[in-house]
């Protein structure tokens, strides 16, 4: 269970303010937002980077501020950012994920035959596509065995079979009883995935709607409840 | 532990990719070429030796008098130690002679006749220290650079490390994987020498273990540097970070502590005041003579040889201590400029690791000094033993001063004064910088 209870950043530009989210086990939320700020401060604040807020961030009903080292097992950030090192192999980061790995020996063959890893072991990262990258990534963090994921915008710009793929492991994993935090400036994608949206705007979350409700609602109808609450 | 064990399995994998494993081969070879080169010098001035004893053994039995010896004296050869080996191309000193005999002049000399013209100069890069600082301190930036560039990889493995254990691993393992390089690259090099028959001494050990100290603390140093350039938001700032520094420690900084010690030398008395004060002092000294002689009484029937005895007794006496003390003068004021060189030399990592090496060398200043030292110490024995042979004794066949090999000036390795200080000072830059690589790696994390 993820819980972010009154947050507020200190010193920053846009601020996040007054943030309340609350995603229960099982459960995918997606908070949309326009910039990017605002996402990279959540994800630092879940990796422990980020110290400097108020508020509580709770993972598992426990706060994180002091406990660094439980957001850090208890929470996994996932982002398909490629700023990684084009030379690393990826039998090495599979074998240190592995070590981690905090699962069942069924569960970790399962996750490796799926994501088709130990066919790409000898390959060097910068020799990947970006579909076997993005499936490795996952995978990576599937390994670690966590129950709470925070999710950037990792189907973007995909094809359309990974999306889908995709939301195959999102549906598996809320079943599963994990918790999502998912983040994202795609309108259609959230209520596919999603069970609950959220919209950012200037630090501030204005608007939350069901993923069912929004997938009933037009895109006019959704951009006139959105005037309305700003 | 285990985390940080495979962390560093990770980050060894990740170094030794081909490209950086091109460059490692190629620096070894380059190294272990150029401590060849300096084998085959220092070979090549141990068999000179041989022939130099012969010759000047030789040269003395071609004298007919004590006055043809006294005029022409005999020379001395400097040795280096074998360590030179890895110095050849960056020491003060490339290779030295001296001459001593009866006259006022004391001359050191580095002779361009014939083959030495085409030897290496000293002051230059071509040599396992050179290659060492040169390349070494480039690959080590780039290593360290490269180490904390990729921010999504650093943040990926901050959810399974700390932060401050994650920094940690990966300095250790690049850090680990460098100095097991340079240690190698050592230990072949020590292979090299033993497979020319060259043995080192224990003294030569102990001085090539401080050496490469002095070379893991430069290393280190520029591989923080590396890491803080990589801390950049810009990669491109960071890589010109990279270079900037690079061209600062190895080219500029070392250039203007030689300019500066190059200009503070120029207060030093030169040789040509030197001379012309030496002559005064021999024109006193004659001018005193011929009054003496004039001034000497008929009636005192004082024979030629006891007044030449006398006016030598006197010069020895007087004019000898005068000229020794100036030339002591003279090394007085080169020591205080080495000290002035060695300290300055303390404040930057690069120029203590080329004071430190070039009196590990057994070819800096330290040695020259000795040498100096030596040679004034031998020409008085030698003035001495002139004066007794000429105006004392009666001789058959003109016998050599020299008994062994007097005239083999065996240098050793040695350390710059304060070297103790050097190695604190860089200790505390290392440390000060790998405090503030990890407050902008942190920083780095967080944007």
């Amino acid at each position: 269970m993820i819980q972010i209870l009154d947050l507020h950043l200190k010193k920053r530009i846009p601020e996040i303010s007054s943030l309340n989210i609350q995603i229960e086990a099982g459960e995918c939320y997606v908070l949309l937002s326009s910039g990017e700020t605002a996402v990279n401060h959540l994800i630092n604040i879940f990796s422990g980077l980020e110290r400097d807020f108020k508020g509580a961030v709770k993972i598992d009903g426990r706060d994180i501020r002091g406990n660094w080292k439980l957001g850090r097992e208890k929470a996994v950030c996932l982002s398909c950012d490629r700023e990684w090192p084009p030379d690393m192999r990826v039998r090495n980061l599979i074998a240190f994920s592995r070590e981690r790995a905090e699962i069942s020996a069924e569960e970790l063959e399962e996750i490796l035959i799926k994501f088709n890893l130990e066919n790409h072991a000898d390959k060097r990262l910068h020799e990947l596509e970006e579909v076997d990258w993005r499936n490795i990534l996952f995978a990576l963090v599937l390994l670690k065995g966590c129950k709470n994921y925070i999710i950037r915008d990792f189907a973007r710009g995909m094809p359309l079979d990974f999306n889908l793929e995709f939301k195959k492991h999102i549906q598996q994993m809320k079943q599963s009883g994990f918790s999502i935090l998912y983040l994202s400036d795609d309108v259609f994608f959230a209520p596919e995935i999603g069970d609950r949206v959220g919209f950012l705007r200037k630090g501030k979350l204005l608007l939350e709607l069901k993923a069912a409700r929004m997938k009933k609602m037009s895109l006019r109808e959704l951009y006139f409840q959105f005037l309305a609450e700003k | 532990m285990k985390t940080i064990k495979d962390m560093l399995v990770m980050e060894i994998s990740r170094v030794l990719n081909k490209k950086i494993l091109v460059i490692l081969v190629f620096i070894t070879l380059l190294s272990l070429y150029f401590v060849q080169t300096g084998v085959n010098s220092y070979k090549g001035i141990i068999e000179s030796k041989v022939k130099f004893l012969d010759i000047e053994k030789l040269k003395v039995k071609q004298y007919i008098n004590y006055a043809q010896y006294g005029t022409y004296g005999f020379r001395i050869l400097f040795i280096p130690s074998p360590l030179s080996a890895y110095f050849i191309n960056s020491s003060t000193i490339s290779e030295l002679t001296s001459n001593v005999d009866s006259g006022e002049r004391l001359n050191i000399y580095n002779s361009f006749k014939g083959k030495t013209l085409f030897e290496e100069k000293a002051g230059g890069f071509k040599d396992f220290a050179g290659i060492m600082l040169l390349l070494g301190s480039l690959l080590v930036l780039y290593l360290g650079y490269e180490a904390f560039i990729y921010k999504d990889y650093l943040r990926f493995m901050t959810g399974f490390l700390p932060e401050g254990r994650l920094f940690a691993a990966i300095i250790l393992a690049r850090l680990g994987v460098l100095l097991f390089f340079f240690i190698f690259n050592a230990g072949l090099s020590l292979v090299l020498l033993k497979l020319n028959g060259i043995g080192l001494a224990g003294h030569d050990i102990r001085h090539l273990s401080i050496f490469m100290l002095v070379l893991g603390l430069m290393l280190v140093f520029f591989f923080v540097l590396g890491i803080i350039a990589g801390s950049f938001k810009s990669s491109f700032t960071g890589f010109i970070m990279v270079i900037l520094s690079w061209f600062l420690f190895i080219f500029l900084i070392p250039g203007v502590v030689n300019g500066v010690t190059a200009r503070k030398a120029d207060n030093i008395t030169s040789t040509y005041q030197m001379e012309l004060e030496k002559l005064k002092i021999l024109m006193g000294f004659e001018q005193r003579a011929l009054d003496q002689r004039r001034s000497v009484p008929e009636s005192r029937e004082k024979s030629e040889s006891d007044l030449k005895r006398e006016l030598i007794e006197n010069y020895w006496q007087r004019e000898v201590k005068q000229i020794q003390a100036s030339e002591k003068a003279l090394e007085r004021e080169l020591e205080k400029n080495i000290r002035h060189y060695q300290g300055l030399s303390l404040f930057f990592p690069s120029t203590f690791y080329l004071s430190v090496g070039n009196e590990i060398s057994s070819k800096g200043y330290e040695n020259f000094i000795r040498f100096f030292d030596y040679i004034q110490a031998l020409k008085t024995g030698f003035i001495r033993f002139y004066i007794n042979k000429r105006y004392y004794e009666n001789f058959s066949q003109v016998v050599s001063y020299i008994k062994s090999q007097e005239n083999l000036f065996q240098a050793r390795s040695d350390l710059p004064q304060g070297f103790g200080n050097g190695v604190v000072l860089n200790l505390v830059y290392i440390t000060g910088l790998f405090c503030l690589a990890y407050r902008r790696f942190k920083r780095a994390l967080e944007t």
